[in-house]
């Protein structure tokens, strides 16, 4: 996914090291996704 | 790379059988025949039992030349399907209840075991959500999802008579085509015995040369794609650091459905998708904008 994304991007696209569970496994925030977000295709806000 | 030498040795030693069982039916007095002959039975159940319990050894051939057998009078064909339907249902009931108790760490396991470690998890998953029952149905047929459908059934919440009902139709499917297979070439049987008899190291070396070579170059290719990824990898303390400071970049969870559905947290900002709406999700996004993307 990385790698195919990277092909068509000219930022840096970097995977998570450890993913989710790294994260939260560091006790770092996280953040509730909203019931009407959670459906297929509804769009989130991207980072700011 | 030990799953891989794993499967290299059940690959191996089902080609030998393979073979041994051809030789031995050619020849009556053979002791091999009478060993296969005298415990084809238990060897053909515990051998389907291991397979499906997540070795990679596989069961193909054994089945064929089981059903081979069958053709010749050997064996009988109800009895054969009936030992290989009973050793599936066996080892996925155990498999579905392990995956019902313990989740999705199960399924992990199954696939750390089999080939294809990196894709075998989300793959399983992708197809039942696309194809539901079907998948079940056909895993049997498909290298990878066979081992991985049961404690994924189990963890999906499947009704144990509905999961039970389709792994038996599907395990008779499966058997029955390979034993069918079997049983329609069983005149060949003799033929193949002779070719054994003659070429039978010859054809187990180029066996043994083709399997090492298929692994040598999957393992490769793995290996390039892992160091790829890993030398572009943010270490989490990077990325809290950089959200931190308010620097411009959009973060991806594209974690499951079923595991974001368990638990609907994110990353603070982070836009979750299915891994196969994200390019199009983040044609919005400006190009040269960093993009972080994490999974489980």
């Amino acid at each position: 996914m990385a790698l195919r994304l990277k092909e068509k991007r000219t930022g840096r696209v970097r995977p998570l090291a450890g993913g989710w569970n790294a994260w939260r496994a560091e006790g770092y925030p996280v953040e509730l996704v909203p019931a009407h977000e959670r459906e297929p295709g509804a769009l989130r806000q991207a980072h700011a | 790379m030990a799953a891989s030498f794993t499967s290299a040795l059940g690959f191996a030693a089902a080609l030998h059988l393979l073979l041994a069982l051809a030789h031995a039916a050619a020849s009556p007095m053979n002791g091999l025949l009478q060993f296969l002959l005298r415990h084809g039975y238990p060897l053909l159940f515990f051998w389907v039992l291991l397979e499906q319990a997540g070795l990679p050894i596989p069961s193909a051939p054994l089945l064929f030349v089981a059903g081979a057998l069958t053709g010749r009078g050997s064996l009988h064909f109800s009895t054969t399907l009936g030992l290989v339907v009973a050793a599936v249902l066996i080892s996925d009931a155990t498999w579905f209840f392990l995956g019902r108790w313990r989740g999705a760490r199960v399924l992990r396991f199954v696939c750390r075991i089999s080939l294809e470690p990196d894709n075998c998890v989300r793959r399983t998953r992708e197809a039942v959500t696309r194809h539901g029952w079907m998948a079940v149905l056909a895993s049997k047929f498909v290298p990878g999802l066979n081992a991985a459908m049961p404690p994924l059934s189990g963890v999906s919440g499947m009704s144990l008579p509905q999961f039970l009902g389709l792994d038996a139709l599907s395990a008779i499917l499966w058997a029955g085509a390979f034993t069918g297979l079997g049983r329609l070439f069983s005149r060949q049987l003799d033929q193949l015995a002779f070719y054994a008899r003659g070429f039978g190291g010859v054809l187990l070396l180029l066996g043994f040369v083709l399997l090492g070579i298929y692994i040598a170059r999957k393992y490769r290719a793995r290996r390039r794609l892992l160091a790829a990824i890993d030398t572009q990898r943010i270490p989490i303390a990077e990325l809290r650091r950089l959200m931190e400071q308010g620097q411009p970049l959009t973060v991806v969870d594209l974690r499951h459905r079923h595991d974001f559905e368990h638990h609907p947290f994110v990353i603070p900002g982070a836009l979750h998708c299915e891994p196969d709406e994200a390019e199009e999700r983040l044609e919005g996004v400006p190009p040269e904008r960093e993009i972080v993307l994490y999974c489980t």
